[in-house]
């Protein structure tokens, strides 16, 4: 799940618009264990260390929504 | 892909409305877009997947070959993650070699498929050092708005769990020669009606 970081608000899954004037970006891959797989962070902005934390529990939760809808349907 | 620059107005009006909590499509700060998958969406191929995230749409199609293993990992399958940015999806997106962000994107689908173990590469050998499996994702952005991140994950991992190997490579080749054939006579039959 990916997060877009605009001045000081994180917004997920960023539409065009919101990624086009993000700062800054953090993808995180989760399993369906809610660990972590894999992190890529772009752009030149930067994220402070609660807020990586928080991208962290927001991915794992809608991994958690998510997963059902890849595996059968 | 940020290439294009967005408007003052535009900036001012989405960070305004984020402040309060608000997205210009209605959505949470913390609320992804609606998600749709159709698994199997192309037939020829080994797996598929199409995946719709709000607007940004993405193809994705698997392909199984048999190869050699590179030298260094001799018993395990070969995973190779490509993506396309037709300029169909989007004014920013040119013909040609792939860009860095095509790139880029590319990488992290893969590391993300990859350091999931959701594939088990070492199944995918046959004979150490000779024959794997090759195991191609390719990944077609037909519409972008934004998040090919996620859009291409999410595709990619739902078209690996829809793959299933084909008995052998001449069937298959057969089996797809019927195929076009009975698309062709049938073509032929609607002609003269229409």
């Amino acid at each position: 799940m990916t997060t877009a970081k605009i001045k000081d608000l994180l917004l997920v899954d960023p539409s065009l618009d919101e990624e086009r004037m993000a700062d800054a970006r953090l993808t995180v891959t989760t399993d369906e264990n809610g660990d972590i797989r894999a992190m890529q962070k772009g752009l030149s902005g930067s994220f402070t260390y609660e807020e990586v934390k928080r991208i962290i529990e927001t991915a794992q939760r809608v991994g958690r929504d998510i997963r059902p809808l890849l595996q059968s349907s | 892909m940020s290439e294009e620059i967005v408007s003052e107005l535009m900036r001012a009006h989405v960070y305004r409305l984020a402040s309060t909590g608000q997205r210009v499509d209605g959505r949470r700060l913390d609320e992804p877009r609606k998600l749709s998958v159709a698994r199997m969406f192309v037939k020829t191929a080994e797996g598929s997947a199409r995946v719709q995230l709000g607007n940004t749409d993405v193809l994705v199609g698997i392909k199984m070959s048999v190869g050699e293993p590179y030298p260094d990992t001799p018993n395990t399958g070969v995973l190779s993650t490509s993506v396309e940015l037709i300029p169909m999806a989007s004014p920013t997106f040119e013909a040609g070699p792939p860009r860095p962000d095509a790139i880029e994107l590319a990488r992290v689908v893969d590391r993300g498929i990859r350091e999931s173990k959701m594939v088990n590469m070492e199944k995918l050998c046959i004979t150490p050092k000779e024959k794997v499996w090759i195991l191609f994702i390719d990944i077609h952005v037909l519409d972008f708005d934004g998040n090919l991140f996620d859009a291409c994950s999410y595709a990619a991992v739902s078209a690996l769990a829809s793959t299933r190997s084909r008995p052998s490579p001449r069937r298959s080749r057969r089996r797809r020669a019927r195929a076009s054939a009975t698309t062709s006579r049938s073509r032929w039959s609607t002609g003269p009606s229409a």
